[in-house]
């Protein structure tokens, strides 16, 4: 074969004697650039085959960190998973997915918090728990409190997190959890005490859980998929999600059979809102605009017949919302509330004939 | 050139049926010329896409000096397969991927392609398909060598591509510690 010219062929030291000229004696793989061998590295089963390549040669030392996505499959130990994130010259990682079977609590903690500083991307972390799907007994409340969990950190920059967490239990950061995420999955994770995610990014929301106990969506204003399905969730919160200037209808998929207590302080057109069966609803509360313009009359519309819903309720709470009145009217106002929006708060006690 | 061949009328003509022309023509660091569908060549490789959309594509041959006549052969006749190939239901890899792409495994028409090359070949070919930005190749023949590397010990990964161990004992069992996690279930 003809090695004429060119600077890549230059370089090279010439085909040696011991071979057929089919590359013997010449360290090709090697001399590619990194961002090449990347690309070769991710194509390996997993981290640890890429990382075991830095005992090649010197040239090999470092390349495996350069990887910028991180994938393990069913690793028993996440303590091993911290040290890859650890390395010093760790770059920022598109993405980080992690399975585990049969994980504690101890494991995913010794990791995230490392991978939340790291990754730019998507997270999807799912531990397997063999033969344990919808078994789960009821627990109650105060039970729930006292589970092992997982501390979830502040995903400052990531915009996907999907965490199947086996029925661990998660906690939650305080706030600016999600600062820029747009999409956030969960699936089988217990919550302690109320679950109140703090992102005002979400737009698209999806909670699968057989333990959830009590959930709380509050002013998370870009929200506009939003999918729950919780067998066994008694009280659900909707506080001012829906309600703001986007032009977008907020689609919501809810599915609880166990709801026993709803709060709904948000916009509900029954076009894209499904609420599925509430049969064994008993506390409803909702809200009501005071005065004011056509939009309130439609939102006020919508509460009503969210009402119409349901025949029997020994408890409803009305919210009344007394919008404050701008002295600079502008007919253009946004539709959007805030707290301090004058709230009146009326509650009935109905009682079954 | 041959390859302009039968266009020899008025200048205006010509112009016109060059701007017109649906082939480009390359030129290897050996001087060989090749011909390639510009469509192809546009979308398969970002560095002749932008020198096509620049207008710095000379119809005498582009000089592609880098790149010596068997790789861009091979770089061609990829080009012409995969226009002619019809793209089946992409098998995309089952991991779950964000911003960037997920992988596409290579079809079964590209296997064959890079599997009857040579070991120099292969790695002529990574070069180019580098150097032309030509993503889809790279990850046919990344994916090759990945496969060349897979389920091989160090000892014999080192064989295959002719690694030299310029390690010294005593670095190599620092680095087996250090990484301990990766070298686990050896």
């Amino acid at each position: 074969m003809a090695q004429t010219g060119g600077e890549i062929a230059a370089k090279r030291p010439k085909p040696s004697d011991d071979g057929d000229g089919d590359g013997i004696g010449e360290d090709r793989l090697s001399a590619l650039p990194d961002d090449v061998l990347v690309l070769i590295l991710l194509r390996l089963d997993g981290v640890a085959a890429a990382a075991r390549t830095s005992i090649l040669s010197r040239r090999w030392r470092r390349v495996w960190a350069l990887l910028p996505e991180l994938r393990f499959d069913l690793v028993p130990d996440g303590h091993r998973i911290r040290e890859i994130h650890d390395a010093p010259e760790a770059p920022e990682l598109r993405s980080i997915s992690i399975t585990t079977e049969g994980a504690g609590p101890d494991s995913a903690s010794a990791w995230l918090p490392v991978a939340a500083r790291r990754l730019i991307g998507g997270l999807a972390y799912s531990n397997m728990v063999p033969g344990n799907d919808d078994e789960e007994e009821v627990v109650e409340e105060g039970e729930a409190g006292a589970r092992s969990e997982v501390q979830l950190p502040c995903f400052e920059k990531d915009t996907v997190i999907v965490l199947d967490l086996g029925l661990l239990g998660l906690a939650l950061p305080s706030a600016g959890v999600f600062a820029r995420i747009t999409k956030l999955y969960l699936s089988r994770v217990w919550f302690r005490g109320p679950c109140d995610l703090e992102s005002r990014g979400v737009r698209n929301l999806s909670i699968h859980s057989e333990s959830f106990l009590r959930i709380k969506l509050e002013n998370l204003h870009l929200l506009r998929q939003l999918t729950i399905v919780a067998p066994k969730l008694p009280k659900l919160c909707m506080d001012f999600n829906f309600i703001d200037d986007d032009p977008t209808e907020p689609v919501a998929n809810i599915s609880a059979p166990q709801l026993v207590s709803l709060v709904w302080r948000d916009a509900y057109d029954s076009r894209y809102v499904h609420l599925g069966n509430l049969g064994r609803l008993r506390r409803l509360t909702s809200i009501f605009i005071v005065y004011g313009d056509q939009d309130n009359r439609d939102h006020n519309h919508q509460s009503m017949s969210l009402l119409q819903k349901f025949q029997i309720l020994h408890s409803l709470n009305l919210t009344l919302i007394y919008r404050k009145v701008s002295t600079q009217s502008n007919p253009n106002q946004s539709n959007h509330f805030d707290c301090d929006n004058q709230l009146f708060k009326i509650r009935y006690f109905l009682f079954p004939a | 050139m041959e390859v302009d061949k039968g266009k020899g009328e008025a200048e205006e003509t010509r112009k016109v049926a060059e701007a017109d022309r649906d082939t480009v023509t390359l030129k290897s660091s050996d001087g060989k010329l090749f011909e390639v569908s510009k469509e192809a060549a546009a979308r398969l490789s970002t560095v002749l896409a932008g020198m096509i959309a620049g207008g710095s594509i000379d119809d005498n041959g582009t000089d592609l000096k880098q790149i010596g006549s068997e790789a861009l052969e091979n770089v061609v006749d990829y080009c012409n397969k995969h226009a002619n190939s019809i793209p089946s239901a992409a098998l995309i890899s089952s991991s779950i991927s964000f911003n960037t792409a997920p992988f596409k495994e290579p079809e079964e028409w590209e296997r064959k392609f890079v599997d009857r090359l040579s070991h120099d070949a292969l790695f002529d070919l990574v070069e180019a398909a580098n150097f032309l930005g030509m993503e889809r190749l790279l990850d046919v023949t990344c994916h090759k060598i990945s496969e060349m590397m897979k389920g091989k010990s160090p000892d014999q990964i080192r064989e295959v591509f002719n690694i030299k161990n310029d390690y010294t004992k005593e670095e190599l069992e620092e680095i087996r510690q250090e990484l301990a996690w990766a070298f686990y279930d050896d």
